[in-house]
């Protein structure tokens, strides 16, 4: 700096302000404060439009602001499993419960990396522990009823229950218990939790995009393709539902057939 | 120090919640999660193989507790040494019953590999008795294996199994090699005092000769990797019968082998037709035999024949003296008589 801009009433660091009130230190009026908070917001926004990858992204930077946020660890083992990297997932989720240990979000988001990698076994021990360890959320419930899709499949409507039953249950607890019926092939009964979540919101784009994904496994794809054009209606960009949309127009009827039989046959042998 | 995980407030510095025992230091944590790769391998082939592995495992948990108390848990220590024998892991975990049957099993399959040898069923025997004992020697660690994480399952039991090949068949093979070689006789011409193609034989191996070679013996021979005249010829074992020894003049005329102007009676003379070698004339060199050679290619190359006729003492590995098959003619092969291999 020149010495003619040396006298220049810039805001100086003075020893007699405390210092939250210096001017440098704060931001401007009207910018978003970027702190965990906003990014662990912003990456439950991209959870539930269904941008997982984006989501993901989101939670590995909340934790960068703030590492002892166990909501941001769980929702990047979930994230993580969502986007079918399962055996990634549970490696990550047991990272992170060598850190926190016996934490109640972590056990059932590795129950649920665990069930989906298909080690059974171990996603029935860290669902009960879960369960077990204080506290309470929809999230420990959904995994647990998910265990149960596949160990006694009686028993899976109640934890369900169980689950909405919490008071910050919502929408989209009910479209994550949907997406859960659908990875096992059970898509039928994942219809119920969804009209549910419509007639909580039904400008949520991403219920009508689990809804037709619900419906195409089930092979009605007119329907199918009805909700996929209402999920395009209420998001025009969503690049997923077009690219659904693409595929199911262009595949033939034979193909249609295959993959709704295809749909029935996984679904027997995972019975 | 608050605890993220249970709220419990730690003395002021301490890294470990006095608590739940979670991690109060997370500054140096990495929070970039572990990403698979995008091939189809990591997306589509892994998944699958360690799913089914999951279900192959949970398929055994759900097995009735009396067929899992057939395992030993624990197992005692030195029972991975003796599983190198077969049923010896079992014996020493104190099922000598088990040991037993599983040892006599895998003998029989061994004897029956060993009769039906150079044959496909003898192959599939063969592999069958080294699965045997793999498994015999894995599956005394089925219950103390079934608590480990499936890939430390799953690496343990390959280990167990290579250790079994490589400690055991391997250096086994290699000894049998060394003590006996088991060959088929290959298309044979004329009468041969016994031996027709198709036999399966027992020829000697280093650690078996009883002695020189003598003329009228079947041997099997290592033959050269190429001859001099710009012929080559295939290497490796080669069977047939020594006509002559060192300083012996061979003639193969019309009528047949001529050994020092005498005419090889009929089991004598090799294994395979010389009517493509009628003229062939040479002297045995030191340190040689005579094994005519039975490639058609000589035919019309006298000097490249006598010279492939005359085999060094040092690449015949031995004598057939055992016929294997057919059983009805299984023993052991007789020598020539010294009167008719000394003229």
């Amino acid at each position: 700096m020149t010495g003619r801009f040396r006298k220049l009433e810039f805001a100086q660091p003075r020893a007699d302000l405390a210092p939250d009130l210096l001017g440098a230190t704060q931001p401007l009026a009207g910018t978003p404060v970027r702190d965990a908070d906003h990014f662990e917001r912003a990456a439950l926004e991209a959870f539930q439009a269904g941008e997982f990858e984006q989501a993901l992204r989101l939670y590995t930077r909340c934790l960068r602001e703030d590492r002892a946020r166990i909501a941001a660890w769980a929702g990047q083992v979930r994230m993580l499993v969502e986007l079918g990297e399962h055996a990634e997932a549970r490696m990550w989720a047991d990272k992170a419960l060598e850190t926190f240990r016996g934490n109640g979000e972590l056990l059932a988001a590795k129950a649920q990396a665990c069930l989906r990698e298909g080690d059974t076994r171990t996603a029935v021990g860290a669902s009960d522990l879960a369960i077990r360890s204080p506290g309470a959320s929809p999230w420990r419930w959904i995994a647990r009823g998910e265990v149960m899709l596949v160990k006694n499949r009686a028993l899976a409507p109640d934890c369900f229950d169980r689950a909405l039953a919490e008071p910050s249950a919502g929408w989209f607890e009910r479209v994550a218990i949907a997406r859960s019926h659908l990875f096992h092939a059970r898509a039928a009964a994942g219809l119920r939790y969804l009209d549910q979540a419509l007639a909580m919101q039904p400008s949520q784009p991403f219920i009508w995009l689990t809804l037709a994904r619900c419906q195409e496994a089930l092979g009605w794809h007119d329907r199918a393709l009805e909700s996929y054009a209402r999920c395009l209606q209420l998001a025009p960009n969503h690049a997923a539902a077009k690219a659904e949309v693409e595929t199911l127009t262009r595949r033939g009827g034979v193909s249609k057939l295959v993959r709704a039989l295809g749909g029935r046959f996984t679904r027997v042998i995972r019975r | 120090m608050e605890c993220p995980n249970c709220t419990f407030r730690s003395i002021p510095g301490s890294t470990v919640c006095a608590r739940c025992g979670s991690r109060l230091d997370l500054d140096a944590l990495p929070v970039e999660p572990p990403r698979a790769g995008r091939g189809v391998v990591a997306r589509r082939v892994r998944p699958s193989v360690r799913s089914v592995l999951f279900r192959v495992r949970d398929a055994a948990d759900d097995l009735p507790a009396g067929y899992r108390a057939l395992f030993p848990d624990p197992v005692p220590p030195g029972t991975l040494k003796w599983s190198l024998v077969p049923g010896g892991g079992w014996r020493h975990a104190g099922y000598p019953r088990f040991a037993a049957f599983g040892f006599a099993l895998w003998a029989v399959l061994l004897l029956a590999s060993f009769l039906l040898v150079r044959s496909a069923a003898g192959w599939t025997l063969l592999i069958a008795a080294v699965g045997f004992h793999a498994f015999l020697s894995t599956s005394v660690f089925a219950r103390v294996m079934g608590r480990w994480p499936i890939h430390r399952a799953l690496l343990g039991g390959v280990g167990i199994y290579l250790a079994v090949i490589f400690g055991v068949y391997a250096p086994g093979a290699f000894v049998l090699s060394q003590v006996a070689l088991a060959i088929e006789v290959p298309a044979v011409h004329g009468a041969q005092s016994g031996i027709r193609g198709g036999d399966v034989v027992l020829a000697q191996g280093s650690l078996l000769r009883d002695g020189e070679v003598e003329a009228g013996d079947i041997v099997v021979y290592r033959l050269p990797r190429a001859i001099a005249g710009g012929y080559a010829v295939a290497s490796g074992l080669a069977m047939d019968r020594v006509v002559g020894l060192a300083g012996d003049r061979i003639e193969v005329r019309e009528d047949g082998v001529h050994r020092n102007g005498r005419l090889l009676p009929p089991d004598m003379a090799p294994l395979r037709g010389t009517r493509h070698m009628v003229g062939l004339s040479f002297t045995v060199p030191e340190e040689n035999v005579a094994i005519l050679p039975t490639l058609q290619m000589w035919s019309g190359n006298q000097g490249v024949a006598s010279e492939a006729s005359c085999v060094p003492r040092r690449l015949v590995r031995g004598r057939v003296f055992f016929r294997i098959r057919p059983f009805d003619r299984a023993g052991f092969l007789p020598r020539p008589h010294p009167e008719t291999t000394r003229p």
